[in-house]
């Protein structure tokens, strides 16, 4: 019985070799084949899959990527998106579709910006996009060619948020509440600082980062701590964590200030003074026309200028004068006269 | 520093703490039992996602807080029949058909959000449980505004932790309780269905924990978001240990986790040199290290975490 057990054994290993082996050549063949190809085909764009930090019903930085998405399926293109995934496998995550025939891969967030450079030196003939700006530690000219970094500035909409935070405040006090660690949420915390500091250097600002976007609960304590401590304006800039300052700010009446689409409907009175938005949906889906366009990659930086970042319509609590300064310093900003630089310092 | 122990600033903190620890007082205290038969509740985090689900969902849909916080129980009581079946009746390993719920429950959740409201809904936010003050207790000062000045969901947790308590110490069905965790063979020899037991006591921390789900959802925020738990209910695991088994202490064990996530936002609030991390870490980094130092001598029910097989020897 054992010799048996132990012949059949030693089958399946000879076996499972073959089939490695067999696995082994189909690949050599497939790459020889993918080498043989012109350059030219990173030119065109048929299969698009998004990898997403977040779940697509946060209504806001991940669902905005989802209905990007949905675009460009409208058009007629192939897609595939993979929620929740975090840093440490989104290398595993792109490498997958990589090899599954989708020949543009979006890695939605600053933070997937390495693994997604590790997998673009494997697969020169697919392009890649990162929402976010380029890692810090890899010089420019070793960026991998087929990766566009799309390093937007959603610093300048803090920035605004900030001017607008400090024309509104009347306690002298106000509040960011961010939701974790990488280079956007550091800028825009960096840049509200900023803006308020451009109106009035006495005004204080509290900032929190929750380290999560998922805790409803802990952002309404945090949006309730600011509250004591002060604080009349509250930026918030962390999807679900986010919504739990939104419904504290709507029950007690503490203007707040939304972020990536326009939630003045969660805040009852018009209590959301406005909100920053960041056009990502656009950002994405104009994506498949600059492949189209060839010689895709690089760094790109769409802010306000380019109606990638936006400012949404202001609520009936704004005063005519604030408006109006707001307005003149979004022109300001637009024309470049005012140059918001991020700054990804963590204090 | 300065504003630091004004009575203002402690009455707020402590009266967050409260607040949060509400859910884990529901949770642990409905594990505390189940550890006593001598099941772990890993799945608890599960449970308390399905039951804050089921408790937005009954809430919205009727207009009763009431009956939200019902089908929540129910909800976590329902599904705590996976992890009780493979658990008990098929003797699986308890850890791993726990994970295993977990990551079930964690997309399977997200899936029912988006067929009930789609990818696009409004976060409809309902109201939530009223502050109630009590009459005379409220008027003391300090204690009064930190634990007198709650919801109905708050005192309830803390009667239902002294009812368990009296049950699981002064009663036959305490009694019971203890001899299945501590020697299941004997229990089963004096004519005790170990596996029935054992399942139902499953069920009813699926109940608690449910509960413990809903009072997320309807005790501040009133609106449901995905992963809306947060790994509470690992913490609970963490806090029935420190509680060593006794509902009570794991009444004072949340509240003291939870002033400590109080602590830390206004930490963070009123600024600081140290990177967020340090802050976001700290509740964790505590408990660790009070589970060190308070988790020596402890003295766990015998059998816990261990299938029975009353047919093995």
């Amino acid at each position: 019985m054992k010799k048996l057990f132990a012949l059949l054994l030693s089958v399946m290993m000879v076996l499972s070799l073959a089939a490695c082996s067999s696995n082994k050549t189909e690949d050599n063949n497939s790459t020889a084949g993918d080498n043989s190809a012109p350059v030219a085909d990173r030119n065109t764009v048929s299969k698009i899959a998004v990898i997403l930090p977040g779940s697509i019903t946060d209504q806001s930085w991940n669902q905005s990527a989802y209905e990007g998405l949905m675009t460009i399926e409208s058009q007629g293109y192939e897609v595939a998106y993979t929620e929740n995934v975090d840093v440490a496998t989104a290398e595993a995550v792109a490498r997958s579709y990589a090899e599954e025939g989708f020949d543009f891969i979006i890695g939605h967030g600053a933070q997937y910006g390495q693994a997604i450079c590790n997998v673009a030196e494997d697969f020169d003939t697919v392009n890649f996009f990162i929402t976010g700006n380029a890692p810090e530690d890899i010089a420019e000219e070793d960026l991998p060619k087929n990766i566009m970094f799309a390093d937007y500035r959603e610093c300048e909409g803090a920035y605004v948020s900030g001017v607008i935070a400090a024309l509104m405040t009347q306690t002298g006090v106000v509040g960011y509440i961010g939701g974790g660690n990488n280079t956007t949420q550091q800028s825009d915390k960096n840049a509200f600082v900023e803006g308020v500091k451009s109106i009035n250097a006495n005004v204080e600002v509290k900032t929190v980062i929750t380290g999560t976007f998922d805790d409803s609960n802990l952002g309404y304590e945090t949006a309730k701590a600011m509250h004591e401590a002060g604080a009349d304006v509250i930026l918030q800039t962390c999807d679900h964590t986010g919504l739990g300052a939104l419904q504290y700010c709507s029950e007690n009446g503490v203007w707040c200030i939304g972020y990536t689409s326009d939630q003045s409907a969660l805040v009852e009175g018009g209590k959301m003074l406005t909100s920053m938005l960041i056009d990502i949906p656009f950002m994405i889906s104009s994506q498949t026309d600059l492949i189209k366009a060839g010689n895709y990659g690089g760094q790109s930086f769409p802010g306000l200028h380019d109606g990638v970042v936006s400012i949404a319509a202001f609520s009936s609590e704004m005063p005519e004068e604030v408006a109006t300064q707001v307005n003149d310093i979004i022109a300001k900003i637009v024309a470049g006269e005012i140059v918001v630089t991020p700054n990804y310092s963590e204090n | 520093m300065k504003d630091f122990f004004t009575m203002t600033f402690l009455v707020a903190l402590f009266g967050a703490g409260v607040r949060m620890a509400v859910p884990l007082i529901y949770a642990s205290v409905g594990d505390c039992f189940l550890e006593k038969a001598g099941a772990i509740g890993i799945s608890i985090e599960g449970e308390m996602l399905f039951g804050s689900l089921f408790s937005y969902i009954v809430a919205l849909k009727t207009g009763s807080l009431w009956l939200g916080v019902l089908a929540g129980g129910l909800a976590g009581m329902f599904v705590s029949l996976i992890p009780a079946i493979w658990s008990v009746l098929l003797k699986q390993d308890q850890s791993i058909t726990g994970i295993m719920f977990n990551i079930f429950a964690a997309g399977f959740t997200n899936f029912l959000n988006r067929i009930v409201f789609g990818t696009n809904n409004a976060n409809i936010a309902i109201a939530t449980f009223p502050i109630v003050k009590i009459p005379l207790l409220s008027k003391i000062p300090f204690i009064g505004p930190v634990f007198f000045e709650q919801s109905l969901l708050t005192y309830g947790a803390v009667i239902f932790a002294l009812i368990m308590f009296f049950v699981m110490k002064k009663t036959k069905l305490g009694l019971l309780l203890t001899s299945v965790g501590e020697d299941p063979k004997v229990a089963q020899s004096c004519g005790v269905n170990v596996y029935r037991f054992r399942i139902l006591s499953y069920m009813f921390c699926g109940f608690a924990a449910g509960i413990g789900g809903a009072s997320l959802v309807l005790g501040s925020v009133g609106a449901f978001s995905e992963g809306v738990t947060s790994g509470r209910g690992f913490i609970c695991l963490a806090i029935v240990i420190l509680a060593r088994w006794n509902p009570l202490v794991a009444v004072l064990a949340s509240f003291t986790f939870g002033s400590i996530e109080a602590l830390q936002i206004r930490l963070q609030v009123m600024g600081s040199s140290l990177p967020f991390q340090f802050f976001v870490a700290l509740p964790y980094l505590i408990t660790i290290v009070v589970l060190a130092i308070g988790g020596r001598n402890l003295r766990a029910p015998k059998e816990l975490g261990l299938p029975f097989d009353k047919e093995s020897r």
